[in-house]
């Protein structure tokens, strides 16, 4: 038996976007939330809880990226221009959530301006990525291996509702992990914006497989797994976990909620992914004639398989040593918490 | 007519010229934090402990913006250079692939037990810690160093036309400029570290401000850059004459100002060139001096432009002044870090006002020695993008140019005003300056020796 290098490299893609879809996930959703908290305490302590973690989390989007780039150099070359705008504006988003972090901490007065580019910028990330994911179940124009059709293409109302979908999906995931980390009325609220954006996703999911025959008439006539039953499957099980998720989100239990919400996005992912496969630039390019020569792909393959555990390892490792609730006053007091009140 | 080649190609220059600032401080800060954090481990001294938190957080600032300014990069390759993408995927993909495995990943999942890890894990552990993400920067840097010397010195590959194929993976990562330029990298970085801390050290002496912590930082940071700014100068001469005018002569002579061949050559000063009519308008020499820098003796011919082909020629003009920049600024900082011998061996180094300022204004001189190389780099190997093989034209992709010049509109308010924010913050925290107090008693009272501390005491006197 021969190894399906095309095929194994697009595994590890899928392993890292699964990665950045949950972990990030869980950034952009506390960064969305933040401006629906009112007191600021409270949003130290959101920060606080992702600010160990994030910039680990968004790692896995580079290794996506940088995978296309080695393994599916064509794909690359054909999704990147397609998607100019979005991903511009995505790449901006992520700068402002990423520094905002930093610079939020080195100022009292002017803390609420970075908030509110900390919770822009998440939301901004959000949106952009569900439109590029509207954007490629609509399908992208190619002609002689290269992006055949405007930068405009990707702004379809069909976008905004996977949009949605996705925005929501990070909200679902923000609050319950905002639940692992927090206590008193933080947990509280989480627990209440959990269930919200849990009905959010039911609504958005429901209003894509709706409109998809309208607005998307390419994935009815192009995915080879799209059909009624299928469809109807898909919904009944978003729809199913959600009431999982509610159901855990009414009971003691604050870690439970974000078991369901990962395994919501999951199903979220795995739907998305298997109604565009085997392509990777839908509907024109599979992955197998995307693929790198045989000797690019090898040398990622084998740096993937040797280095990721040590990865996985060690992010877990600092997780733990992060793990637990987190406290309203920071433990250690360093020059970065010592700010005198006038600055 | 917008064109988009011209405007991708600003949108490159403006968004890796940001980037590479953030990068150079980490990697050169990174390395002072793991010099800091071991001589705490080994002497005890709670001043190194002031001296790693109150970098460190300058450290974080610059990391951040290292980190989204990089994340722009890793997708720009696809968005304005597709068809450059489409073509040196195979070989530059698995390379950035690597690193980001090997590096990122390192220098993010350590980066929190740095920052954040204080009081929960062990001292030594902490350590280990910011040992790693030193060692992320490092790889981080050789990796794309490997990658875009690659670009540079192409090797290990052959080309259809269309996509370029990896033949000998060893040829092509350890291409022939990869080992200088890599080293010319990290010692920038460590010079431009090194400047940083010195200058605000030398600002603080000055001002009379944090005194203990100033005369320690400053002469550390003055004796890492006397070890490495004579380096740099050796590996600088012999990464220009040896390695890149064998490959890319035209990139040499631009940066000479010649476009004849000239014996006895002068060393241009100041030069306005006419690339139409291929002579220079104007030109202010010092006479010989080209020949001695270049050839050890009064007599070496300089190569001119006009040698090489006009379709194969970069900008002289852009080329020229950014290499001018950084030589006469590296030679400037050169000559710094070698009286900072000098006023050590008299035992002078906290004592001499005009050194001081000297040192102060010096404090951005790493930077803008970086960029000036860069500079000389990226805009010596125009008009392509994979030296001699791929050019720039070709390299674009097939987006309009109103696009881009909307990208581009934004990627100047964002970044701007994020260095006017970042700017601002530094500044305060400098301004604010290290905890004064302790942060926990002293196990051991005295100042041991460490590194460069020899005469420390006495010039306290």
């Amino acid at each position: 038996m021969t190894l399906d290098l095309p095929l194994a490299w697009a595994l590890v893609i899928g392993f890292a976007l699964t990665m950045y879809v949950i972990l990030d996930g869980f950034d952009l959703g506390v960064g969305m939330l933040l401006l629906t908290v009112g007191n600021e305490v409270d949003r130290d302590i959101m920060v606080r809880s992702i600010a160990p973690v994030w910039d680990g989390n968004e790692t896995w989007l580079v290794l996506v990226g940088a995978g296309l780039l080695g393994g599916f150099p064509s794909a690359y070359g054909i999704a990147l221009p397609a998607f100019y705008l979005p991903l511009i504006v995505m790449l901006l988003s992520l700068a402002l959530r990423g520094t905002a972090f930093e610079f939020r901490f080195q100022t009292r007065r002017r803390r609420w301006i970075w908030d509110a580019a900390f919770s822009a910028g998440s939301l901004g990330a959000a949106l952009c990525q569900g439109l590029i994911v509207g954007a490629l179940l609509t399908g992208v124009r190619v002609r002689d291996s290269s992006f055949a059709g405007s930068a405009l293409d990707c702004l379809r109302p069909f976008g905004l509702l996977t949009a949605l979908t996705v925005a929501s999906a990070y909200m679902v995931l923000g609050a319950t992990w905002l639940m692992i980390r927090t206590t008193g009325t933080l947990a509280e609220a989480s627990r209440a914006r959990a269930r919200a954006a849990g009905l959010s996703v039911i609504f958005a999911v429901l209003a894509v497989v709706g409109s998809a025959p309208r607005l998307a008439p390419q994935v009815m006539a192009k995915a080879a797994i799209w059909n009624p039953v299928s469809a109807t499957l898909f919904v009944a099980s978003v729809v199913g976990i959600c009431g999982l998720l509610q159901n855990s989100l009414r009971r003691a239990s604050d870690r439970i909620p974000f078991a369901w919400a990962m395994i919501l996005v999951l199903l979220v992912e795995v739907a998305f992914v298997s109604t565009v496969w085997p392509f990777i630039i839908p509907y024109e390019l599979d992955f197998w004639h995307a693929a790198s020569a045989e000797r690019s792909q090898m040398v990622l393959l084998v740096g993937a398989v040797a280095i990721l555990p040590f990865v996985l390892a060690y992010s877990a490792y600092s997780y733990f040593v992060f793990r637990g609730k987190v406290a309203s006053e920071p433990e250690e007091v360093s020059a970065d918490t010592a700010l005198p009140e006038s600055v | 007519m917008l064109d988009p080649v011209l405007l991708s190609r600003l949108q490159f220059a403006f968004t890796v010229s940001f980037h590479i600032v953030f990068p150079t401080m980490s990697i050169g800060m990174a390395a002072f934090l793991v010099l800091v954090e071991y001589l705490y481990l080994k002497t005890g001294d709670e001043l190194y402990e002031r001296i790693y938190k109150f970098w460190s957080l300058i450290f974080a600032l610059g990391f951040g913006m290292g980190v989204v300014s990089g994340l722009v990069m890793s997708f720009e390759f696809g968005t304005n250079f597709s068809r450059f993408a489409q073509a040196v995927g195979p070989v530059i993909g698995p390379i950035i692939g690597l690193e980001v495995m090997s590096a990122f990943f390192l220098e993010a999942g350590f980066l929190g037990i740095m920052l954040f890890g204080w009081g929960r894990v062990g001292r030594k552990l902490h350590f280990a810690a910011t040992c790693l993400v030193s060692i992320g920067t490092t790889i981080s840097a050789s990796f794309i160093m490997a990658a875009n010397s690659w670009m540079q010195t192409p090797a290990g590959v052959t080309f259809d036309g269309r996509t370029f194929h990896v033949v000998d993976w060893r040829a092509a990562f350890l291409n022939p400029s990869f080992p200088y330029r890599a080293a010319h990298m990290l010692l920038a970085a460590w010079i431009t570290g090194a400047f940083l801390v010195a200058g605000v050290s030398a600002w603080y002496l000055r001002q009379g401000r944090h005194l203990d912590f100033a005369r320690r930082c400053y002469s550390l940071a003055l004796g890492v850059a006397s070890i490495a700014l004579p380096l740099q100068l050796y590996l600088g001469d012999v990464l220009a004459l040896d390695v890149m005018a064998p490959h890319q002569i035209a990139k040499i002579e631009a940066m000479e100002g010649f476009w004849n061949t000239t014996p006895n050559a002068p060393w241009n000063v100041l030069i306005l060139p006419d690339q139409k009519a291929q002579r220079n308008r104007f030109a202010l020499a010092v006479p010989y001096l080209g020949s001695i820098l270049v050839g050890k003796n009064l007599h070496t011919p300089i190569p001119g432009l006009s040698e090489t082909p006009r379709d194969r020629q970069p900008i002289m003009w852009i080329v020229f002044y950014s290499f001018r920049l950084m030589f006469l600024l590296g030679t400037l900082m050169f000559c710094a870090a070698i009286y900072s011998i000098w006023l050590r061996w008299r035992h002078r180094l906290y004592m001499s006002q005009r050194f001081q300022h000297l040192i102060m204004w010096l404090t951005p001189s790493g930077f803008v020695c970086v960029l000036g190389g860069w500079f000389t780099a990226e805009t010596g190997r125009q008009p392509y993008t994979v030296y001699g093989l791929l050019r720039t034209v070709d390299s674009v992709s097939p987006v309009v140019g109103s696009t881009v010049l909307t990208s581009l509109t934004l990627f100047v308010l964002v970044y701007g005003s994020l260095l006017v924010a970042f700017l601002t913050l530094v500044y305060r925290a400098l301004v604010r300056g290290p905890v004064e107090r302790p942060l926990r008693a002293s196990p051991s009272g005295t100042v041991r020796r460490a590194f460069v501390h020899e005469h420390e005491e006495e010039a306290l006197v």
